[in-house]
């Protein structure tokens, strides 16, 4: 072993808390973005994979009724690649053992699940075969959800009768791998079932006879969309086509290109953060460690080293720590990427969702790692070989202390010594300082950014369902009806308010952008929806116009005031220029609201409801679902407790996974800082204290003189920290935002004294590591060598 | 003023009484006997210069006094305090009380002026001189506002000379006070030591490698490894003017 190896074997071991801590912090960058490009490239890869195999569609058309005898005309379009034509309806489960009515979708499959487009994925059993029109397959959420197992019966409300069919198989299919029920902005997979039945079955029951009512349609290569779309709206609009919706706007692929960018976001901002906090850290210490050996370094040149071994010496010091930091790193980030893919899963049903590293996540966080932590090294270390050796052999020269500004303001007579010695440190070197309360105040956003999730999914349920949804269930009527129903509903026991809703699917155009929603017409003053602006002001919807949520006025590019084209498509399908006369602020989807008359009006419909939301005594709830169960013009009921349970359930997985993660990545960093602080400023300030404890002074004054510097580094730092906490969270929550759901950038109290209180215990901790060096100071050797 | 030698001045009640002192260091196989079996009685008002080679354990003798290093065997008692069993706590407060500290390498406070830093020292010693009445006995009293610094090596030396005798200790122990420092410059700290010995009557003890500076001495203790080899009264005490080397 040479000479400067076994210095460096030394000096890794006189400063093994140091190197240990960089390590670790280091570790915690490369996992979170091996993590996290992982989990990208994995949900990416099983997309892909499935979207190919399962032949998703491009366009997706929904209509009243058109025969199939029309399809050879559409299959002509220039740029149709394939068509697959189908029997789409929504329909009640009749499901005894749950407490909610079940919805479902049936969809049809002409060739047992081995369809031209959105073919099917059998997991158990076998899909119907053509012909079959006794059994079903199932989605595999709903399977799971309720333990439903092939060979069970499904009774299925169908046309106001109940029929049985036995389900032959548990499938998934690339059209539902996030099934949603339509019109509710989360999934709760026990109450939503997709059905798929044999097209003969399925024409039987709807009385849809060699009809379709939902077409899919995949494009030639470099076809242009929007020309097809274009010719598919005008030939279908005779069928009641409500208009062909593109790949990117259909529910399940919107939810999970949402989900994907921001994993995409999420592998760039957070590893970002961890590293720069790495590199400041790594930059700080090692440029200590360089400069305090700053006479040693001067002498082996002198002795006739050249440069270059010594820089290798340092660098082999940083590939050491990142080595180290790689052992611990790259484990840590298969397993959080592991469990990140894993709680997906229920999210996301993709047959081939598996965990698989990217092999160039791994060599760029090592690579950035090292490369970080060596400029930190070198730039060191060529501010000490710059200078001739005789000079730097020297000490460095004293820091020039003088009586600060601030002595001027305080009569200097009437500071003690020792807090003198405070004061000009701190203020003797000023960047030393401000570096070192940065880097205090960097710790603490790391900490707020794994716990404000939690505040900010609060706060975003709380905004969308306590106060835009202030009623506790909905329920969707099977097709548009007389107001009367609203009364007959509030008759019911146990209901204290109805309002009625319409919901009319229309298409907004703004210039060339196009977007399909449909909207929700409110009753003059609701008290059970209320829009809400930014500022969480209700917002009247006014009989001038529009409101739009600013989702998706940003979609549009509008602004209020502005006018946009609104098209019905129902019914007589007209077409109107409409003023936005407001834009809302809600944290899910992408919505829009109109007084329910001039709504109806729109639509050249008297006055009819398509919904109603009720307020229900609680107590009269399982009642009520019960009764609900069996009321034929009801489509479907959603009880918002219960929805919300079931997603809280599912989101506080992925909540758990990865805040609580992150959440320990920045503890270690904020320990990591915080610690290395205070190391640095013993190891810099040992001789001095040792020099005092030589003249009578006891290790708890001494103790006392450093920790009042650190003290105030941290008093400083953390209250820096809260403040750059809603800074960084503000961009982040930004970043993560997209159209499914707006992550508020929102951090509550006790997030925030979490934080600080890490920080401060860490502070503390490394107060007693300190402390116990202290204690062991060598007194005699200060006094064998000078500075 | 100059000191003349007075032995009659000098009590014989002994203030450092060591017997049986050995110091050894275990590095790995080799022993090395940094002190053997050193017996030691060092009087009240006594000016003692510790003379020896390099490595013949000096500084060890002169730090255990000091209560900074604990002997190996052996006993070691300042008054009635016992400097071997002592705990740290009790070694801090018979340091902070009674000694007086002079190194070789200054071990000033860099971030506090020249006045400041003998004030450290004043604020916790219980019958302390006014720190700038001890600067005044080195000759510093022009310099008080200055750091460390913006002082030559001897200046500083001074400031810790000051440093030592600011607080009226009962004793005084210097290591090599004029190791780093030239001729004038050394003889002017040595007249600094003298005074307060001379005024205050603080027991001190010097190191040096300087034999010319055992002139001033009451009496000259030499070393060599590790054994005390020779202990001599001086007939009559130098004044630091009249040492020549
Ligand atoms: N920490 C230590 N570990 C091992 N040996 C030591 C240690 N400190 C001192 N020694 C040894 O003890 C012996 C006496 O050391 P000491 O410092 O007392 O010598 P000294 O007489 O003061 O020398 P100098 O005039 O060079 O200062 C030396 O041989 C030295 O090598
Ligand atoms: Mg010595």
């Amino acid at each position: 072993m040479s000479l400067l190896d076994r210095k460096l074997l030394r000096d890794i071991s006189a400063m093994r808390g140091q190197v240990m801590t960089i390590s670790l912090v280091i570790a915690a960058g490369v996992a979170v973005f091996v993590a996290s490009i992982s989990t990208y490239d994995s949900l990416l890869a099983g997309r892909d994979g499935f979207y190919l195999a399962g032949r998703m569609p491009q366009l997706f058309v929904t209509l009243k009724r058109a025969p199939l005898s029309i399809l050879p005309q559409i299959d002509e379009i220039p740029g149709v690649a394939a068509v697959q034509a189908r029997i789409v309806r929504d329909v009640i489960v009749d499901r005894r053992a749950s407490p909610l009515p079940v919805s479902a979708r049936i969809v049809s499959i002409d060739s047992g699940g081995d369809e031209p487009l959105a073919r099917l994925h059998v997991r158990r059993g076998m899909a119907p075969p053509p012909g079959d029109a006794a059994s079903v397959a199932i989605n595999e959420a709903f399977a799971e959800a309720n333990g439903v197992s092939p060979g069970e019966d499904m009774r299925v409300m169908l046309n106001s009768r109940v029929q049985t069919f036995k389900v032959a198989a548990v499938a998934l299919s690339p059209e539902f791998v996030y099934a949603v029920k339509p019109g509710l902005p989360i999934p709760d997979d026990r109450l939503y079932a997709i059905i798929w039945m044999d097209r003969h079955a399925a024409e039987a029951a709807f009385d849809l006879k060699a009809a379709f009512n939902d077409l899919l349609v995949s494009l030639a290569p470099g076809a242009d969309a929007q020309s097809v779309i274009a010719e598919l709206d005008r030939r279908l609009e005779p069928y009641g086509s409500a208009g062909a919706v593109e790949r990117r706007d259909q529910p399940s692929n919107r939810f999970l290109e949402d989900e994907l960018n921001q994993q995409k976001v999420m592998s760039v901002t957070i590893p970002f953060v961890f590293f720069a906090v790495a590199a400041f850290l790594l930059n700080v210490t090692l440029g200590r460690l360089v400069a305090a050996q700053r006479e040693q370094i001067a002498a082996l040149k002198a002795m006739g080293f050249a440069a270059f071994p010594l820089a290798a010496h340092y660098l082999k010091l940083v590939a050491i720590i990142v080595l180290l930091a790689s052992l611990l790193g790259i484990p840590a980030g298969f397993a959080f990427g592991a469990a990140m893919v894993e709680s997906y899963r229920g999210f996301f049903r993709l047959p081939d969702l598996a965990f698989r590293i990217t092999p160039w996540s791994v060599a760029a966080a090592v690579g950035a790692s090292f490369a970080m932590a060596a400029v930190g090294v070198l730039s060191a270390l060529r501010r000490v070989t710059v200078l001739a050796p005789a000079v730097a052999m020297r000490p460095d020269a004293p820091i020039a202390f003088r009586r600060s500004w601030i002595e001027g303001l305080i009569a200097p007579s009437s500071i003690r010594p020792h807090r003198m010695m405070i004061l000009r440190n701190v203020a003797g070197r000023p960047l030393r300082t401000a570096l070192t309360v940065i880097g205090v105040a960097f710790a603490v956003p790391m900490v707020v950014l794994g716990l404000f999730w939690r505040d900010a999914i609060d706060h975003m349920v709380d905004v969308q369902f306590n106060l835009v949804e202030r009623g506790n269930v909905s329920v969707v009527f099977r097709q548009p009806v007389s107001r009367a129903i609203i009364g007959d509903l509030s008759r019911e026991p146990g209901v204290l308010a109805v309002e009625s809703q319409r919901i009319v699917p229309v298409r907004f155009r703004a210039g060339h952008r196009a977007y399909l929603t449909s909207v929700v017409g409110l009753p003059d003053r609701s008290e059970l929806r209320r829009p809400h602006d930014a500022a969480l002001r209700p917002i009247e919807v006014s009989s001038e116009g529009i409101v739009l949520t600013r989702r998706l006025a940003e979609r549009l590019d509008v602004k209020a005031g502005d006018a946009i084209a609104v098209e019905v498509m129902e019914g007589a399908r007209r077409k109107r220029d409409l003023p936005v006369s407001a834009v809302v602020d809600e944290t899910i989807g992408m919505g829009s609201y109109m007084p329910i008359t001039a709504l109806n009006h729109l639509a050249g419909e008297s006055d009819l409801v398509s919904a109603a939301v009720l307020y229900a005594d609680s107590a009269a709830m399982p009642a009520l679902s019960e009764r609900f169960k069996n009321l034929p013009m009801i489509e479907s009921v959603t009880v918002k407790s219960y929805t919300l349970a079931s997603f809280m359930d599912k989101i506080a997985n992925l909540v758990l996974v990865g805040a609580g993660v992150l959440t320990l990545f920045g503890v270690i960093i904020a320990v990591g800082v915080v610690y290395n602080s205070a190391r640095i400023g013993l190891q810099e300030r040992a001789r001095e204290l040792a020099s005092l404890r030589v003249l009578g002074f006891t290790r708890a004054e001494v103790a006392r003189i450093l920790f009042a510097e650190f003290a105030l580094e941290i008093g400083l730092g953390v209250p820096l920290g809260l403040a750059a906490s809603q800074g960084l969270i503000g961009l982040i929550a930004r970043f993560h935002s997209n159209e499914s759901f707006q992550i508020p950038g929102v951090i509550g109290a006790q997030t925030y004294a979490v934080a600080a209180l890490v920080v401060i215990a860490s502070a503390l901790a490394s107060a007693y590591v300190v402390r116990r060096r202290i204690d062991q100071l060598d007194l005699v050797s200060v006094l064998k060598t000078r500075d | 003023m100059p000191v003349t030698a007075g032995s009659n001045r000098l009590s014989l009640k002994p203030v450092f009484h060591a017997t049986g002192l050995c110091k050894t260091y275990l590095m790995g196989q080799v022993a090395v006997h940094a002190l053997k079996d050193v017996d030691l009685d060092i009087f009240e008002r006594e000016f003692v210069v510790l003379l020896g080679p390099s490595g013949s354990g000096k500084s060890t003798l002169l730090n255990i006094l000091g209560g900074l290093d604990a002997p190996t065997s052996g006993e070691a008692w300042w008054r009635d305090h016992n400097l071997v069993g002592a705990n740290d706590a009790e070694l801090t407060r018979y340091r902070r009380e009674h000694v007086g500290f002079v190194f070789q390498f200054y071990n000033l406070i860099p971030s506090l002026t020249v006045l400041e830093n003998v004030a450290l020292v004043t604020e916790i010693a219980s019958n302390p001189l006014d720190p700038r009445e001890a600067l005044g006995l080195v000759g510093l009293d022009q310099r008080l506002d200055h750091f460390p610094s913006q002082l030559s090596g001897g200046e500083q030396q001074r400031v810790a000379v000051a440093r030592a005798i600011a607080k009226s200790p009962d004793v005084l122990l210097c290591d090599e006070p004029t190791g780093a420092l030239d001729y004038e410059t050394g003889k002017g700290v040595l007249a600094a030591i003298a005074r307060a010995n001379a005024q205050l009557g603080t027991t001190t003890v010097i190191i040096t490698h300087n034999a010319a500076i055992a002139g001033m001495a009451d009496r000259v203790l030499r070393l060599g490894g590790g054994r005390i080899i020779g202990d001599e009264r001086n007939p009559r005490r130098l004044s630091p003017d009249e040492l020549r080397w």
